[in-house]
């Protein structure tokens, strides 16, 4: 049997290295949704995975994952910023190179009769808030720490979850006599430049 | 984003490779919720469990004979 399993060890040898690849990727586009800056690392994996596109052993499971994730990191560049800029292109390659995620699926149907009402809109959106808010609970962070990272992904992401998400942290906190004032100040800053932005709401 | 039960079966690979089988059951155990229906895995992990009952066994007859 030990035999039997450091065959299987062997045989997926190529497989074990090439996830720890994923692992990195997968850390570094969770760093970016949170909104840290992700750039140096992301040009590091690029250029230890350089021959992957060209890899035939490659699983499809294997380019749709890779794929997810830099289509997700890709949103979350900001492409004024020369080295953010090469690295969207480098994607770009990567796409052009067959890396590319599968399309959606999406079926079309009748509109129901009832549309969802502001309430249940709002309800959807909290149970977002809270499904965001979860992942980052384990890390026993200071929740003065967790409004920091959300402030970070309001700025940098189009979807105003993150503005809404911040206020209702920055509020909590009020209402237990944290002072607020700097974390109101960068919100009210981060909401004017949404605001401005034709994709706002 | 990659799941918590497939980076815990390539994790298996890893323990396995330093022949650190309990390690390698509790991450396969871990990846049971991803992969119950697959042919490979279930064999992986059977005799991995196997082999741990094997091994404690003759650890326990070893004990015994001291």
């Amino acid at each position: 049997m030990e035999s039997f399993l450091t065959q299987i060890v062997v045989s997926q040898s190529r497989q074990v290295e090439f996830s720890k690849g994923l692992d990195a990727l997968d850390e570094i586009t969770r760093d970016s949704l949170k909104g840290r800056r992700i750039n140096s690392r992301l040009g590091n994996w690029f250029a230890k995975n350089n021959n992957v596109p060209e890899d035939e052993r490659l699983r499809e499971s294997e380019i749709l994952a890779i794929a997810g994730m830099l289509g997700q990191i890709k949103t979350g560049l900001d492409v004024s910023d020369p080295e953010s800029r090469k690295l969207a292109d480098e994607i770009d390659r990567w796409h052009d190179k067959g890396i590319i995620p599968r399309r959606k699926l999406i079926l079309k149907m009748k509109p129901s009769e009832e549309e969802p009402g502001i309430s249940e809109k709002f309800a959807e959106l909290l149970n977002k808030e809270a499904e965001y808010f979860s992942k980052d609970l384990d890390n026993k962070k200071h929740l003065l720490s967790l409004l920091d990272d959300v402030l970070k992904s309001a700025e940098a992401k189009e979807d105003t979850i993150y503005i809404h998400l911040a206020g209702s942290i920055i509020y909590f906190l009020k209402m237990r006599g944290y002072k607020v004032g700097p974390f109101v100040k960068r919100l009210k800053e981060i909401e004017g430049n949404k605001l401005e932005s034709p994709h706002a709401y | 984003m990659r799941t918590d039960a497939g980076k815990a079966y390539f994790s298996a690979f890893r323990t396995l490779k330093e022949k650190d089988y309990p390690a390698t059951l509790g991450f396969l155990k871990s990846a049971e919720i991803q992969f119950a229906d697959d042919l490979d895995f279930r064999i992986l992990k059977e005799t991995t469990r196997l082999l741990l009952a094997v091994k404690n066994e003759i650890s326990g007859l070893e004990n015994n004979l001291k």
